[in-house]
């Protein structure tokens, strides 16, 4: 009886491809011999050849990726502190927990543009550093919401059963807690750094000169001109996150159902 | 009486799995049907296709003599009472009760009425307001219930009833049972795996193994005269010998098994000599002594003491027999054999001829 | 510990600073003098500005209620799919979900361009009068924000319908309610925690968009997202930036407090 009903079924077709249709699109043109208009002129790989020709999409790929590393093992270190005290920390630190997942709750333009005034009235120089704490801000109340949710699904008996066995907290800790963790840290790392690799809007504001990473180079691109480039290059991030879903997927099915979060 | 729901060659299949296979079937108006079986047996998707919540793959489904087979849930007159009870976490017990009702359009007025009559016959009074988290196992299963019957449906279908239920509320709710089901008239369809269930609660039961029917019958009918091994076993004989028919003399017969003396019971019916049975033995027939006593008893079987336990009215033995086999004996604490036998102990297990039951193998 | 000093000093201390800017005054090049006024607040009421915070609000109300009409049937069928195709179901959402905004953005560009897809099959089928203009209107931008956040209306939604069981469902329907009937009085009210979380999640961000209305709105259909961009990177007037900054701050706090506590967690968590 569980029968799905059939107007359901075709509406959910027509929205899966209204999901896929543009995205399809976008990397069909890629291959567009064409370099004025969608009209297809048969197949080419001229764009890709030429992107990869273009030194300074590599110099922006290998910015994003230091950024997102860099954002990232913080973002899980201090995270996954922060999750267990909360956590553990009773009833008085529920505010807390709100105020923690705000940064993820308010529209990114205002992360942006808050950090922009204190980095420009404290004197910071836009660049790296600036961006990696961006990216920072998002992905500490990211870590700390997919940790908590492990943790609560923890059985409180294990730590219980490890004391009992003669372990000292520390022990508990490393040896027991930690070890459970590692699924929801390994996936919150990959959120982490996929999150932070697309992040247009916060690292836009917090860029500076000789920083450019890869969506700002996507961005820029476009700015100045729809030119089938950007149509490879784009193309290649899709292929990126598909990649990742795969992998934070298999880590997901260790852990737990993935939380939902907001990034764009 | 007429018959109420009429099944016939019904078959379903879950994947590779046959749920329900050839499976007739047909219950009379206001009677109380149990269908026994264990887990796995399809007795569940029996009750979900007469609900509608299943189709079955192939056979007939009639109601009132009406098939329904393409008729959805929603149109049929029958309601289901849940084995987890399902009741709607956001209603109130009120609203629960008088889903059903609403759903059909009954007027606001009626639809009063009939939840507070209802609510009444429950015993449920004053618990409207609750939501079914703030309520004990018990209360949960009397709103499912109450949801059920409330809408005079013309057959009642229960998943398990009282499955989730603690000894002392089941044996309540058995008497509870009954009751209602006098009062409102309709037809009782029950599924169940426990044996003492069934055999209280029907009028006539069906026992089921493997989507089949093996058997249907009054609970006396059943008890007394198993079709089968297994419909003896489901039934509570757990105690058997597989041995070979000695041949008849007057109205007994003679059964003989390795490592034990012949046996003596009443013949069932004409069987060859020398062809297989089984003989089942009732653990309440058997006697249970340390030093057997030659009188009156037709036969007696020494096996080794295993173990012992006592739940209050009786005592219960496990008696390892020269055969290998295990067998329970139930003796009320009244007639407790002196001396007491101990654990590991040789004992001697008696029974009148008339208590064996020879069934074909 | 340390955590607690990053979110000050990196998330409350900005806002901090966000909310005392806006009480100053903007300098003659385009630098913040020390002037405290109340004036950057009395420019939220020009009626050009409200207009564009009226029009934010608008296009993120039916961004909202459009991708949860889109949305619930493909969470429905996830949740209720066999075990085996809910895992395909699950990672064909989470693709685009995990797909840059930006280029996801841009492939609309792509389709509304005036020598772009839709254009193209119009003057396929004839109709070879001037090409429709589709980019820069707000049906451009209205297309790219519901496409852009549907998947954040889907996935609260897909485990919401998960964890009400199936048998809630056939007792409606033994109980005489028909499949419309079981949706609306059982499978909705007991879906709500995923409504309120995808609602958040889709609301939220869509008032404060930026690149949809950048990319498909060009310059003159605006919203906040990109008159915020514009006070900041174009006109340099930071004050006003920052009190508009805290007028979208304090819209978005004041529905989230309105929520109250309950739906706030559900939508949290």
């Amino acid at each position: 009886m569980s029968r799905i009903p059939k107007a359901f079924i075709l509406s959910s077709a027509a929205v899966l491809v209204f999901l896929y249709l543009p995205v399809v699109i976008l990397i069909v043109l890629s291959f567009n011999e064409a370099s004025m208009g969608t009209e297809w002129k048969g197949f080419s790989l001229r764009w890709y050849e030429k992107l990869l020709s273009d030194p300074s999409i590599f110099q922006a790929a290998w910015n994003s990726l230091i950024i997102a590393g860099g954002s990232t093992v913080v973002s899980v270190v201090l995270g996954v502190g922060a999750a267990i005290g909360l956590e553990w920390g009773g009833p008085r630190l529920q505010w807390w927990s709100l105020g923690v997942v705000l940064p993820l709750v308010i529209p990114e333009i205002l992360l942006g543009v808050a950090l922009l005034m204190v980095f420009v009235t404290i004197q910071i120089p836009l660049g790296f550093f600036t961006i990696m704490i961006g990216h920072t801000v998002f992905g500490l109340p990211l870590t700390i919401v997919l940790v908590r949710a492990r943790l609560r699904k923890l059985d409180p008996a294990l730590a219980e059963a490890a004391r009992d066995l003669g372990a000292t907290p520390w022990r508990v800790m490393t040896r027991v807690t930690l070890p459970l963790l590692k699924p929801a840290m390994i996936g919150a790392a990959l959120l982490n750094f996929t999150v932070s690799l697309d992040d247009f809007v916060v690292t836009f504001f917090v860029a500076g000169p000789g920083s450019t990473t890869l969506p700002l180079k996507v961005f820029s691109m476009i700015k100045t001109g729809v030119t089938p480039e950007i149509n490879a290059l784009s193309a290649l991030l899709v292929i990126v996150s598909m990649m990742c879903v795969g992998v934070s997927w298999l880590f997901q099915q260790q852990g737990d159902r993935p939380g939902t979060g907001r990034w764009s | 009486m007429d018959v109420t729901v009429k099944l016939h060659e019904v078959s379903k299949r879950h994947g590779s799995v046959i749920a329900l296979d050839h499976v007739s079937l047909e219950i009379m108006g206001g009677e109380f049907f149990s269908i026994l079986g264990p887990s796995g047996s399809g007795k569940s998707t029996l009750l979900r296709i007469i609900a509608g919540l299943d189709a079955p793959d192939e056979g007939v489904i009639a109601i009132q003599g009406r098939a329904v087979n393409t008729w959805p849930p929603d149109k049929r007159p029958v309601n289901l009472v849940f084995q987890h009870y399902a009741l709607f976490p956001h209603l109130s017990v009120f609203d629960n009760i008088a889903f059903g009702l609403r759903m059909r359009g009954e007027p606001t007025r009626h639809i009063q009425d009939a939840v507070g009559r209802m609510m009444e016959l429950v015993r449920l009074e004053g618990k409207e307001g609750r939501y079914p988290a703030e309520l004990s196992g018990g209360e949960q299963q009397r709103v499912a219930l109450a949801r059920a019957l409330v809408n005079r449906p013309v057959v009642v279908l229960l998943d398990e009833p009282l499955a989730a239920l603690d000894q002392q509320l089941r044996q309540e709710m058995h008497g509870e049972l009954k009751r209602l089901q006098q009062e409102v008239g309709s037809t009782f369809i029950c599924v169940t795996h426990q044996q003492d269930e069934a055999l209280m609660l029907s009028d006539r039961l069906a026992v089921m193994s493997e989507g089949k029917v093996l058997q249907v019958g009054t609970p006396r009918e059943i008890y007394q005269s198993p079709a089968s091994t297994t419909v003896a076993t489901f039934i509570g004989l757990s105690n058997a010998v597989g041995g070979i028919f000695m041949g008849e003399e007057e109205k007994f017969c003679w059964v003989k098994h390795d490592g034990l003396p012949p046996l003596k019971a009443l013949t069932p019916f004409p069987l060859p000599a020398s062809s297989f049975v089984t003989l089942m033995i009732r653990p309440e027939r058997l006697t249970l002594t340390v030093q057997p006593n030659g009188s009156p008893f037709d036969n007696t079987v020494s096996g080794e003491l295993v173990n012992m336990g006592f739940n209050g009215s009786e005592v219960h033995y496990h008696v390892r027999l020269p055969t290998g086999a295990l067998w329970t004996v139930r003796v009320p604490v009244a007639g407790e054999p002196t001396p007491r036998p101990a654990v590991g102990q040789q004992v001697y297990m008696q029974w009148f001829a008339r208590d064996g039951l020879i069934l074909s193998t | 510990m340390a955590s607690v000093l990053f979110w000050g000093a990196c998330f409350a201390v900005p806002l901090l600073v966000m909310l005392g800017v806006s009480f100053l005054s903007r300098g003659t090049y385009g630098g913040i003098e020390w002037i405290w006024t109340g004036d950057n607040y009395r420019r939220l009421a020009d009626p050009l500005v409200l207009g564009i915070f009226l029009r934010s609000l608008a296009f993120a109300l039916g961004t909202t209620l459009l991708c949860g009409v889109l949305g619930f049937p493909l969470a429905y069928c996830i949740a209720r799919s066999p075990r085996h195709w809910q895992h395909v179901l699950l990672i064909l959402v989470m693709i685009p979900f995990w797909t840059n905004f930006l280029v996801r953005t841009y492939a609309w560009v792509l389709i509304f361009r005036a020598d772009g897809i839709v254009n193209g099959l119009v003057q396929l089928l004839g109709q070879t009068q001037e090409p429709l203009r589709l980019l820069f209107t707000d049906f451009a931008v209205f297309v790219g924000l519901v496409y852009g956040y549907l998947p954040f209306m889907i996935l609260p939604l897909v485990v919401a319908i998960d964890r009400i069981p199936v048998q809630i469902e056939e007792a409606a329907r033994d109980l005489f309610a028909s499949r419309p009937a079981t949706f609306r009085y059982v499978v909705l009210p007991l879906s709500q925690p995923g409504w309120v979380a995808g609602s958040m999640l889709v609301f939220i961000p869509s008032l404060g968009a930026f690149i949809t209305p950048y990319l498909l709105g060009g310059g003159q259909r605006m919203m906040i997202g990109t008159l915020i961009q514009q006070e900041f990177l174009v006109a340099r007037d930071w004050p006003f930036g920052a009190a508009l900054s805290f007028g979208l701050m304090s819209l978005i706090l004041f529905l989230w407090v309105g929520m109250g506590r309950k739906a706030r967690e559900q939508a949290v968590l």
